[in-house]
C-alpha cells in the first residue's frame, strides 16, 4: 500500500514549495504592472494603461493557474503577501524596460522550477510548466517588440508611441 | 501506528489505515490529517526564518503557534521551533523515503 502522503499529493514537495514561491511572484508582477497602469492612465496614456490593465490581469490569471494546480495535486496553495511595490517611475521607455526585466526574471524563475522538476522526477508538474515557459516566450517577445517602437521612433511624441502599443 | 520520527521535544507516527499522523508534544497527543501536516509544516518554517528567529532573540523567546485549524495551541521558545522544525523536515523526508522504496519494489 502507498504511503499516506502518495495517497494525499501528486507532487513533489519541494516542487509545491516553489510553485507557491511563484504564486508570490505572479501576483507580484500583477500588481506591479497595476502601478504602471496607474502611472499611465494618469498621464493620458490611453494605450499604455488598457495594456498594462490587461497584463495585470493576465499575471494574476497565471497566479491563478498555479495556486489551483497546487491545491488540486493535493498540496496546500497559500494566498500571497505583496507589499513594497513602487509607483514612482521616470519615464515610458523606462516602465516598458522594467517590464521586460520582471518578464525575463519570471521566465528564469519558471525554468528553475522546470529543472527541479526533472531532478525530482516531478512529470505531473513539469507537464503543467510547460504552458507558462511557451507563454513567457510570448510575453518576452511582446514587450521587446514595443521597446523596438522607442528605438524607431526615437524622440517623437509621447502619444504618437502610445498609439502604436498593442490594443490586444 | 507506526513512529515515523523522534526529536528532542517531539515524535511524529504515522497510522496507514486511519490515513493519519500524530504528533506527541510529551504532555498531548495530537491527530492531523495531511491537509494539516502540511499546513503546520508550512507555520513552522516561517515561525524558523532567521528573521523570526532574531525577533524572538530580542523579545520575550516566546511564540505562538495554533494548528490544526485553531484547534491546538502551542507556546514555543526557539530551541522548541528549531526541534519543530528538524522533526517536520524529517518526517516528510522519511514518508518521501517510503515512497521511493515502494516505487522500487513494485517496479
Amino acid at each position: 500500500m502507498e504511503s499516506i502522503a502518495r495517497q494525499q499529493i501528486s507532487i513533489n514537495l519541494e516542487v509545491m514549495d516553489m510553485l507557491n514561491q511563484q504564486v508570490v511572484k505572479e501576483q507580484h508582477a500583477s500588481s506591479v504592472y497595476l502601478a504602471m497602469a496607474s502611472w499611465c492612465d494618469q498621464r493620458g496614456l490611453i494605450n499604455s494603461a488598457a495594456f498594462f490593465y490587461r497584463q495585470s490581469m493576465e499575471e494574476r490569471e497565471h497566479m491563478m493557474r498555479i495556486f489551483k494546480f497546487i491545491n488540486d495535486c493535493g498540496g496546500s496553495a497559500y494566498a500571497p503577501k505583496i507589499s513594497d511595490i513602487s509607483h514612482e517611475y521616470a519615464s515610458l521607455k523606462e516602465i516598458f524596460e522594467l517590464a521586460l526585466q520582471q518578464e525575463i526574471a519570471i521566465t528564469k524563475s519558471i525554468y528553475k522550477i522546470v529543472a527541479l522538476c526533472r531532478k525530482t522526477n516531478d512529470f505531473a508538474s513539469e507537464n503543467f510548466l510547460q504552458w507558462f515557459v511557451k507563454e513567457q516566450l510570448e510575453e518576452e517577445q511582446v514587450m521587446r517588440d514595443i521597446l523596438d517602437i522607442f528605438d524607431l521612433m526615437g524622440d517623437t511624441l509621447l502619444k504618437l508611441i502610445d498609439e502604436r502599443i498593442p490594443k490586444e | 501506528m507506526e513512529q515515523l520520527f523522534a526529536s528532542k521535544y517531539y515524535t511524529s507516527y504515522q497510522d496507514v489505515k486511519a490515513r493519519c499522523f500524530y504528533l506527541d508534544c510529551e504532555y498531548k497527543i495530537v491527530k492531523l490529517s495531511f491537509c494539516q501536516l502540511l499546513n503546520l509544516r508550512n507555520k513552522v518554517k516561517q515561525l524558523s526564518s532567521p528573521e523570526h528567529i532574531e525577533y524572538m532573540l530580542n523579545h520575550s523567546d516566546v511564540t505562538l503557534l495554533t494548528f490544526c485549524d485553531k484547534e491546538h495551541i502551542l507556546i514555543l521558545d526557539t530551541l522548541q521551533i528549531l526541534d519543530l522544525k528538524e522533526l517536520i523536515q524529517a518526517t516528510f523526508a522519511i514518508m518521501e523515503l517510503e515512497t521511493s522504496i515502494h516505487t522500487m519494489i513494485s517496479d
